[in-house]
């Protein structure tokens, strides 16, 4: 047990603190930080409060990213059909497989390398799907059967740089779509 | 001792260190020109934050007020009759928000009816913003402009309370000396700033437990990983190697890298210190630009809203030139 005369200076430091102006932007800070403690269903977002988890664990991993194919396999442009960035779309990725995993009772991993390769396909089939039924109601329609592919970065062992990318999912084009025009994509 | 203490009083650089020391953490005097020509430019801020129109027909995720209200009435494809003159008007939810936005930001920006027009926006800004962040994925690019709102519309509101109670028991309030509502305005909008600052900061310590600086060199991956996204983005072949160059450097150089990259962090985390004096909130300010014109390269991420509030609320350039220009006469 402290003293009573440190008691008594932590209790009017604390006082002190409270009155002084700065006291809500210490309670503002603090409540964003540990948002996600606070109220965990939120994930540390709650707009416009937020933890800002960007970039905040850099280490040595395999960092994933995801973009669109055209069914042929060659590179599509997201933002031209869809509006959304490959970042959006790798984020779509993520809050599709918290979905999963909150369904299914498992514990949810950032990475996506935890799910087999069925269940990234079935998560990457619903993305397809919500990226089709956008692109369709912006008016900007895919032009064909579309696909998503999963790029891996890593430091291979000579300490260089590598990448690796696999298509996981597919979607077909309903027959509806083939009378659309497609909008122009950068060369 | 004492004959380098006077030697150290009378250095050429002592009255800076004077200046820069004098400080109290607490709001301070400002004029009325200064504060409004901050809330005009807000105000264009603010007003470039509302989308023109929503794409999205659901909420599937949900984010923040969405968890709890259903947003997708703001659904560009929700039109709502309007009569006007006799002739049928169809208009969308974000058209009204926009029309309501644009009038109130004009109130705003004059300093008429804060206490009615600043939660208008606030609130709209919210809607709008959760819905376009109930969509799967996070977008922090307006985040602080919102906060700036909140915190404003607090002041606002708080002082707005504080009158009427006062009126209501004969005892008028009064703003301490020299004080106005203004200089918690600003105080408080930089305050905003610099917590969204040190919770970007914060967290990186938190996450990693401190191993952020020493494995900050890996960042280079995210640099990488950055690129890629950007060229799937359009197909765009010329953002192709642009950041790689970065990349490559920080993981040879991994001691640079780490002296660079933590110097962010450290600014962020100390950013706080803006609501010390003007003095440095032009200082933390200016790092913050420079902070990221950095990003801005090295990344290629774009805070552009979050370098306007700092322009305008932390740099304030008006009153820096104000005060040169005060000072050249007076010589």
């Amino acid at each position: 047990m402290l003293p009573t005369h440190w008691r008594e200076r932590g209790l009017q430091i604390l006082i002190k603190l409270v009155k002084h102006p700065i006291f809500p932007v210490i309670v503002f800070t603090i409540l964003s930080t540990f948002l996600y403690k606070i109220d965990p269903g939120s994930k540390g977002e709650f707009y416009p409060f937020s933890n800002y988890p960007m970039y905040a664990n850099p280490r040595e991993r395999d960092l994933e990213y995801f973009f669109l194919e055209h069914g042929d396999g060659t590179p599509l442009a997201s933002f031209a059909y869809t509006g959304y960035t490959a970042s959006r779309v790798k984020k779509l990725m993520r809050s599709e497989s918290m979905a999963y995993a909150k369904a299914n009772g498992l514990k949810w991993n950032k990475k996506s390398s935890w799910l087999t390769d069925e269940v990234q396909a079935e998560i990457g089939t619903t993305v397809l799907a919500h990226l089709r039924k956008r692109s369709q109601d912006r008016a900007t329609p895919f032009p064909g059967d579309i696909a998503l592919a999963r790029g891996i970065i890593f430091v291979s062992e000579d300490g260089m740089l590598e990448e690796s990318a696999a298509t996981i999912a597919r979607n077909a084009a309903p027959l509806t779509n083939e009378s659309n025009p497609a909008p122009a994509e950068n060369p | 001792m004492s004959a380098l203490t006077e030697i150290a009083k009378r250095a050429w650089y002592m009255p800076w260190v004077k200046r820069l020391c004098a400080g109290t953490f607490r709001p301070a005097p400002v004029a009325s020109w200064e504060v409004l020509i901050m809330r005009v430019l807000f105000a264009c801020v603010v007003w470039q934050t509302f989308p023109e129109n929503f794409a999205y027909a659901e909420q599937k995720y949900p984010n923040g007020i969405a968890r709890i209200f259903d947003l997708t009435w703001l659904w560009s494809g929700h039109e709502y009759s309007f009569s006007w003159m006799g002739i049928e008007n169809p208009v969308t939810a974000t058209q009204i928000i926009r029309l309501v936005v644009a009038i109130s930001l004009l109130f705003y920006a004059a300093g008429f009816l804060l206490p009615i027009a600043l939660p208008l926006i606030t609130a709209a800004s919210i809607i709008v913003r959760t819905y376009y962040n109930s969509q799967g994925s996070i977008h922090h690019g307006c985040q602080m402009v919102t906060t700036i709102l909140v915190f404003q519309t607090v002041v606002v509101m708080w002082f707005a309370g504080r009158r009427l109670y006062g009126r209501a028991v004969a005892k008028p309030f009064r703003f301490p000396e020299g004080l106005s509502q203004w200089s918690y305005f600003l105080y408080y909008s930089q305050g905003a700033i610099a917590g969204c600052y040190v919770i970007a900061g914060l967290t990186k310590i938190v996450r990693t437990g401190g191993s952020w600086f020493w494995n900050s060199p890996y960042m280079a991956l995210e640099v990488i990983k950055t690129e890629k996204q950007e060229f799937y983005s359009t197909l765009d072949h010329s953002v192709l190697g642009t950041q790689a160059v970065y990349a490559e450097w920080m993981l040879n150089n991994p001691n640079l890298a780490r002296l660079l990259l933590s110097g962010g962090v450290i600014l962020e985390l100390f950013a706080i210190i803006a609501l010390f004096s003007r003095n440095t909130a032009l200082m933390i300010g200016a790092g913050m630009i420079l902070f990221h014109r950095s990003v801005d390269i090295v990344m290629n991420l774009h805070f552009r809203f979050n370098e306007y509030s700092v322009w305008i609320f932390c740099i304030n350039l008006p009153f820096w030139a104000a005060l040169a220009m005060r000072q050249a006469r007076g010589k």
